[in-house]
């Protein structure tokens, strides 16, 4: 695998997998605090 | 079947409702095969940009319309955007029951090839072209058709909760599981990298090609469910504390993280076991509509894998199951959609739901016995859905961008508050989008798929079959308005 493909791996999958991860995270807190 | 409004039992029970629509079948066989055509990472970058500009904010717009009118597409755009545009949200839910009349073949199709995995006759053939020629060709499609169409009708019977809530609570999870399996397989077969180098690789001559970014931009608009009038049905039965902008954000990371699973999952498979060969068939491929990668291409790679008839009967049988589970998620939000515009024009919901059921039914046939047909519907309403993202930018427009943002978006419940950026985006980046990707697919019809008979309503791939076919239905509920919006408004009228 090249140096591109490995850029491009890590940027997609970072915001794609990242993004939904931290969403995720930031929703579960959210939702905790609605529900105190 | 009750009657009484119900409402999603938890964010959670939502989100897995809302993600259970926007993945489908597409997410697994059209992804790969539309990167595989547009130069693998080349492809990606535009497709991560376009979720952000079109995606996203269409669904965010879903979710406010859905949660602040309580109505279906046709009340939810008539209140947005003014009585007078009813026809356009008849126009937006009728392009997703159109699809739903074909989108059950596709789900029958699905379940037809799990029994045949499961069965084991899918690695006793040797020609796999044939055995789905076979199978199309003869009045099989029907019987799964009706099937799928019963299981939908029977999710949606139960209600919101204990049907669409508990299915997609337990599916969709089953479904994240299979792909991961599937995956780790698949990245671990010897030349699998090869494959995921080929899907990450950058072409920078291929990234300044205006192609590649409509391509992707067409993948977002056909694969996260943005703009269809499904997720605003959904949000009809959001609680009243919940949050719209971080639910969409959710609902459009969470679709294109399968499909990046789905795709890794392929181009791994494709490469490790049809090496040199594999990726000419992925970007070509045999069969109608991107059916050949999942028909049969994937059906002679399973035959391939180590481990034997065992590992290679399990393998293509969770795959199948999985793709039975991504199809079924979706087909019941279309079924749902059609029984909530019907119960708001004044039908008790039983009867919503047979008349939604046997419309399906019959409407449907068509598609299962005609590849033709169905391909033609596939294009006619695949590209009628721009119009019913545009119709949902248009309500938007019409009641005020910046209104709709603080009062619908930012309002009650909402977590994060969405800034200004949101106003430009559905006023003037969704509209252009619209207007592009319509004068693409157009285009490309006169000039590369009907050269001759572009202009014939009666060919597969024309612009006459689409400004035929959306004419008479816009037409038909231009008519019909008046009555539409009496039956919606006056009736909630006078039950409040």
């Amino acid at each position: 695998m090249n140096a591109g493909a490995i850029v491009t791996m890590i940027l997609t999958i970072g915001i794609i997998w990242g993004g939904f991860a931290f969403v995720l995270l930031t929703a579960l807190k959210k939702e905790r605090g609605k529900e105190q | 079947m009750s009657e009484k409004k119900e409402l999603f039992t938890s964010r959670w029970g939502m989100i897995l409702s809302v993600i259970g629509i926007a993945v489908g079948t597409g997410n697994i066989w059209r992804f790969s095969r539309i990167v595989a055509q547009n130069g693998g990472g080349s492809f990606l970058i535009p497709w991560v940009i376009f979720l952000f500009i079109w995606s996203i904010p269409l669904i965010i717009a879903e979710f406010a319309i859905g949660k602040s009118t309580r109505k279906g597409t046709v009340g939810g755009l008539a209140t947005l955007g003014g009585h007078r545009f009813a026809w356009m949200g008849a126009f937006v839910g009728f392009v997703s029951m159109a699809i739903m009349f074909y989108y059950s073949v596709v789900a029958g199709w699905c379940m037809k090839y799990l029994s045949n995995a499961l069965a084991g006759s899918l690695l006793t053939t040797d020609d796999h072209f044939t055995l789905w020629e076979s199978f199309t060709g003869g009045y099989e499609p029907i019987l799964f058709h009706v099937l799928a169409m019963a299981i939908g009708g029977f999710v949606i019977y139960k209600g919101v909760v204990r049907g669409i809530e508990r299915t997609n609570r337990i599916l969709i999870p089953s479904l994240l599981i299979i792909l991961v399996t599937l995956a780790v397989r698949a990245v671990t077969l010897p030349g699998a990298m090869d494959g995921i180098a080929y899907l990450f690789t950058p072409n920078l001559e291929m990234l300044l090609d205006y192609k590649v970014w409509l391509a992707a931009l067409t993948q977002n608009a056909w694969d996260t469910g943005a703009g269809w009038g499904l997720i605003l049905t959904y949000a009809i039965y959001a609680r009243k504390k919940e949050d719209m902008a971080l639910n969409a954000a959710l609902t459009g990371f969470g679709n294109n993280s399968v499909s990046l699973l789905a795709g890794i999952t392929i181009f791994a498979t494709v490469f490790a076991l049809a090496p040199g060969e594999g990726i000419k068939e992925l970007i070509s491929g045999r069969g109608s509509t991107n059916t050949g990668l999942a028909f049969i291409f994937l059906p002679q790679l399973f035959g391939k894998m180590p481990g034997g008839p065992v590992f290679q009967t399990f393998f293509s049988s969770i795959f199948f199951l999985g793709l039975t589970f991504a199809a079924i998620t979706s087909l019941i939000s279309m079924i749902e959609l059609s029984v909530r515009v019907f119960s708001d024009l004044g039908l008790a919901r039983k009867r919503a739901l047979w008349l939604t059921l046997t419309l399906g039914l019959l409407l449907g046939i068509p598609s299962a016995v005609s590849l033709t047909f169905f391909e033609n519907q596939d294009w006619v309403w695949g590209i009628g859905l721009m119009i019913s993202g545009g119709f949902i930018a248009f309500a938007v427009i019409k009641h005020g961008a910046d209104k709709f943002r603080r009062e619908a978006i930012n309002g009650e419940g909402s977590d994060v508050l969405v800034g200004k950026w949101y106003n430009i985006i559905i006023t003037w980046l969704v509209p252009a989008q619209v207007f592009i990707l319509i004068a693409w697919w157009f285009f490309l019809a006169i000039t590369e798929f009907d050269r001759e008979g572009w202009w014939n309503p009666f060919h597969t791939y024309s612009v006459g079959t689409c400004l035929l076919q959306w004419g008479v239905i816009m037409v038909f509920f231009v008519v019909m308005n008046r009555f539409m919006v009496r039956r919606i408004f006056e009736r909630s009228q006078e039950a409040s």
